[in-house]
């Protein structure tokens, strides 16, 4: 695809393992349909995260097929849309896999500290004898 | 026309994903609601309509993508069957996912995708590579003294010729006197459940029946018809199983139709030769063949589990395809989409410098 993403290919590393937590959060202040989970994402994100339609529906229906999410059809809004919410399962897998991500994405922070010489590990080599 | 595309595009799309009717449409239905809202926010932003429907498209994503993505949602290894067809024909195509749907208000193409069906000769030109295998089940009487390996005729044999000392059916179902004959003649057998299912068929019901010698095939005759006279219930032997399942299900008459594809053929040329690299060095008559049998009802060909047994093969720019009636019309409607959606989508080189 030659249209530049906001979506650096690292970025794109990371999302990987961690795309069913991003919906899931995206989810989490609410029903929302596909298009809007997008937008949320994007924006809370600050457009780091900015998924193609193509990869954010097929992810929702592997969750629903999960029941981590539950949809339904409505068109009160004026236009048919398939909404979407967390179930209780949903929820908590988002709490669980959130605690496991916080807690390794701070590890990974002390690390790549303490790698960049916010310290002292990487300044200068002890000089010899 | 954006209103024609986007039916092409996730009419393309359904059919390579392969699901159910019923979960075809839901998904369509969803992302159909997803690009009118696409392209709502960016007719909004200040695009012409041309570039809000490209722009959807494109942030929509790659259709290969997306099909094999669902091809991987539970289920079993039928999914990545789906997943495959589609990346063998979008390789063929070569753009569907990179370009997206140019929307230009170009000919109209409903016009030019009729296809064309040259000659309609039972068994003409193409008898050669059908022949070896698809006789067997497709038309059973001429067929019978020559098929290969399977032994229908031994079956069918057992059937006919057997006896039946003694049956004493009391309050019996219908599937256990079936499964009482082949067992004393010892045939395989098998129930072709979502055929019968699919009629509503009910071989549960109870029958009550005492008879002597009777010559198994007519036993079977006899408990077919007390599952109601047009249930619809039949039997046919393939493979050498017997199988009890629907009239429908039989398989029916092949014939060979011929499709001019030279079109598709030129239109896959002028593709690879935009690709960087190429399309690889396949022989693009070959990959068609291939393609085609991956898409339209796989199980269909030569080998496949359905007992139809059809066969395709390319002369020049001709595709001879031997199979039923109803596949035939399957073939037509692959070959409609597909010069749809290449007709939008090879329009105007232009476009995609538009913005």
């Amino acid at each position: 695809m030659q249209t530049p993403s906001k979506t650096s290919d690292s970025t794109r590393d990371w999302l990987r393992g961690s795309l069913d937590l991003a919906v899931l959060s995206a989810l989490s202040s609410g029903e929302k349909y596909g298009y809007q989970i997008l937008a949320e994402l994007r924006r809370a994100t600050d457009g780091r995260i900015d998924l193609k339609a193509g990869t954010l529906y097929p992810a929702l229906h592997a969750l629903e097929a999960q029941e981590l999410v539950r949809s339904r059809w409505d068109d009160a809004s004026g236009r048919d849309r398939k909404w979407y919410s967390l179930t209780a399962a949903g929820r908590r897998r988002l709490r669980d896999r959130a605690r496991e991500w916080l807690e390794f994405t701070a590890a990974v922070r002390r690390l790549l500290e303490s790698a960049l010489g916010g310290g002292d590990a990487m300044a200068t080599p002890p000089a010899k004898g | 026309m954006s209103e024609q595309e986007f039916e092409n595009y996730l009419g393309l799309l359904g059919r390579f994903l392969r699901l159910d009717a019923g979960q075809r449409e839901e998904i369509r239905r969803e992302l159909r609601a997803h690009l009118d809202e696409a392209v709502e926010a960016n007719l909004a932003a200040g695009m012409s309509r041309d570039e809000a429907v490209r722009q959807a498209l494109d942030d929509f994503g790659d259709a290969a993508e997306l099909a094999d993505r669902f091809g991987k949602i539970g289920r079993n290894e039928r999914w990545f069957m789906k997943g495959t067809a589609i990346a063998a024909v979008v390789a063929w195509l070569g753009f569907m996912g990179t370009q997206g749907l140019t929307s230009s208000e170009g000919p109209q193409q409903a016009g030019s995708a009729t296809v064309a069906e040259v000659l309609a000769s039972p068994r003409s030109a193409t008898a050669a590579p059908v022949d070896k295998s698809a006789a067997g089940k497709a038309s059973e009487g001429e067929a019978a003294n020559r098929v290969p390996p399977t032994d229908n005729a031994e079956v069918a044999r057992r059937l006919s010729k057997g006896v039946l000392t003694e049956v004493n059916f009391n309050d019996w179902t219908i599937e256990r006197g079936i499964e009482f004959i082949a067992k004393s003649v010892d045939v395989n057998y098998h129930f072709m459940r979502e055929e019968l299912d699919a009629i509503g068929a009910d071989l549960s019901q109870s029958i009550t029946c005492n008879l002597r010698n009777v010559q198994p095939e007519a036993m079977l005759k006899i408990l077919i018809a007390e599952s109601g006279p047009d249930a619809g219930v039949s039997y046919r032997v393939e493979n050498g199983i017997l199988l009890i399942g629907s009239e429908h299900g039989r398989p029916r008459r092949l014939e060979t139709r011929c499709y001019d594809v030279s079109d598709l053929l030129a239109m896959r040329a002028a593709v690879a030769e935009q690709v960087p690299g190429g399309l690889g060095s396949t022989d693009a008559r070959e990959e068609f063949c291939r393609t085609l049998r991956r898409v339209v009802a796989p199980e269909s060909w030569v080998g496949g589990t359905s007992g139809v047994e059809g066969d395709l093969s390319m002369f020049g720019a001709t595709v001879a395809v031997y199979q039923t009636a109803d596949i035939h019309v399957q073939v037509e409607a692959f070959l409609h989409d597909l010069r749809s959606v290449a007709a939008s989508t090879t329009a105007p080189a232009s476009a995609s410098a538009a913005r």
